[in-house]
């Protein structure tokens, strides 16, 4: 302990200083970079969103004014059928991602990991969601139904 | 006999006395009371744990398609699969168990005081391990209930702003809870987990040794006892006591399995395990950010407890804030878990 606090204070040249200096800079930033590389490893390829038209059953199998849940490979999705139209809302809570239930007696959708609760229309009405359920575009072409989701083609990498 | 002694001295040439020394540590005799051996449970614990997550890796295929399928084997097929999953599990609840009483000890005799704030950091961080080590080791069933902790758990971390996409991506090994998510969880609490667990445990316990055990406050008694063989000696009584109970309630309680993971469809009356009800209880009360947030300042406010500790003292001495505000959060989150285990 004594001969490490003596060359402690021995005063350095200026070129012993320069020569740790630029070692250990270098040692950093060839650790640092190979790291950040190793990181690099660990994240993920995402591939970018791609919508495609995925078929999700014909329209009468939607009850008149009600709600049907339909499970895609890409999501599941509540259809819902109105007086004059067909639309289509992501059955995802967007609290924390668990899969709402149409519930018909309180005509709400009800999450059943945190108890937030959705109207017909996907709004919030009562608990933690912070924003309505994601709508999603709906196609009719002869009494199909297509919705525009986010493709799933994603290899595991 | 010498000869061999001396071959072994002549090619480990340590000296013996040197390896007793600190063996001998000598106690504080309050030592001897049976709830300040509540450090050294953990420790046994994560033992235990280890030496059957070991043999759990025998059968268990870390592959959504194979991963409950396997642990159904080892719970109902395999030879003394049951046993094995059920210590490993019991075990697991009882660490957890055993932190906590470990912890609100070193909170109650305030011996996370200075100089020995960053053995509470220390230990906190050991806490956090053992919550992420039962998190990810029951999403490894793949159940509902494994699948749907995933899912909610990680899309927790996305709420962080800033850093939150990439964490969960890394997390995930994907935007999606995917096969990827598996192998990493398998791979965070088989591999990096442990070793990040026994790294803190031997700086937990080498600052420990360092400071010595802290004193008792109001305790006049000076007289002490050594480490070895005395304490030890209590500490494998505490473990054969311990592994004497984990075996009686998996022989009682022998661990099932709940319904396979079906990615489209969340169980009604999905809860998590027992020690996240706090945390559930809170996520159900208040909206997403103040979930998070409240959250990530109670973590916050554990990890600085000692220092907090410190600035109340300056604040108003002898007022015993202290006190108040940690029986305040002590009861607030035993309320949040009774209120939860009993309403839903």
């Amino acid at each position: 302990m004594e001969a490490l606090s003596q060359t402690a204070t021995v005063p350095r040249s200026r070129r012993e200083f320069m020569a740790n200096m630029i070692l250990g800079v270098g040692t950093t930033l060839g650790l640092g970079s190979l790291a950040f590389r190793f990181l690099e490893y660990l994240y993920p390829v995402v591939l970018p969103i791609k919508l495609v038209e995925i078929p999700a059953g014909n329209v009468n199998e939607i009850p008149p004014n009600g709600v049907r849940l339909v499970h895609l490979p890409e999501g599941p999705v509540m259809l819902e059928k109105t007086d004059n139209e067909v639309r289509a809302l992501s059955a995802i809570c967007t609290h924390l991602g668990c899969i709402i239930a149409w519930h018909p007696k309180a005509k709400e959708f009800i999450c059943p990991c945190h108890g937030g609760r959705y109207d017909f229309n996907g709004n919030v009405v009562f608990g933690p969601p912070p924003r309505p359920l994601e709508k999603i575009q709906v196609k009719l072409r002869d009494g199909q139904v297509f919705v525009l989701m986010q493709s799933i083609k994603e290899e595991k990498v | 006999m010498n000869r061999a002694t001396r071959w072994v001295e002549e090619r480990i040439p340590v000296d013996p006395e040197s390896l007793r020394k600190p063996l001998r540590e000598p106690l504080p005799v309050h030592m001897k009371t049976w709830i300040f051996c509540l450090g050294g449970t953990p420790a046994i614990l994560f033992c235990v744990l280890v030496a059957t997550g070991i043999l759990l890796t025998f059968y268990y295929v870390p592959s959504p398609t194979l991963a409950y399928a396997s642990v159904s084997n080892i719970t109902f097929k395999v030879r003394m699969g049951w046993l094995v999953r059920g210590i490993h599990r019991g075990a697991s609840q009882l660490m957890i168990v055993a932190v906590l009483l470990h912890m609100i000890r070193v909170f109650f005799t305030r011996a996370y005081r200075k100089p020995r704030e960053l053995n509470w950091v220390l230990g906190v961080a050991l806490f956090m391990i053992t919550l992420t080590f039962a998190f990810t080791g029951y999403s490894l069933v793949y159940d509902q209930l494994s699948y749907w902790a995933t899912i909610v758990g990680t899309n927790m971390i996305a709420v962080l702003p800033v850093i939150g996409k990439p964490l969960l991506y890394m997390l995930r090994g994907g935007p999606n809870v995917n096969p990827n998510t598996l192998s990493r969880f398998y791979d965070f609490h088989i591999v990096v987990l442990p070793a990040m667990m026994a790294l803190f445990i031997v700086a937990h316990l080498g600052l420990v040794r360092l400071h010595s055990v802290a004193p008792l406050p109001d305790d006049p008694r000076r007289e002490t006892y050594p480490f070895f063989p005395d304490h030890v000696l209590r500490e494998a009584i505490v473990g054969l006591l311990l592994l004497i109970g984990l075996l009686n309630y998996v022989m009682f309680f022998p661990p099932t399995i709940g319904a396979l993971a079906t990615p489209g469809i969340t169980p009604g009356h999905i809860r998590p395990e027992w020690y996240f009800f706090p945390t559930y209880r809170w996520l159900k009360m208040t909206s997403l950010a103040v979930g998070i947030g409240g959250s990530i300042v109670y973590v916050t406010g554990l990890f600085l407890w000692p220092f907090i500790d410190a600035m109340l003292e300056r604040i108003a001495p002898r007022r015993n804030l202290w006190l108040i505000i940690g029986t305040a959060f002590y009861m607030m989150t035993i309320v949040f878990m009774v209120w939860e285990a009993i309403v839903g």
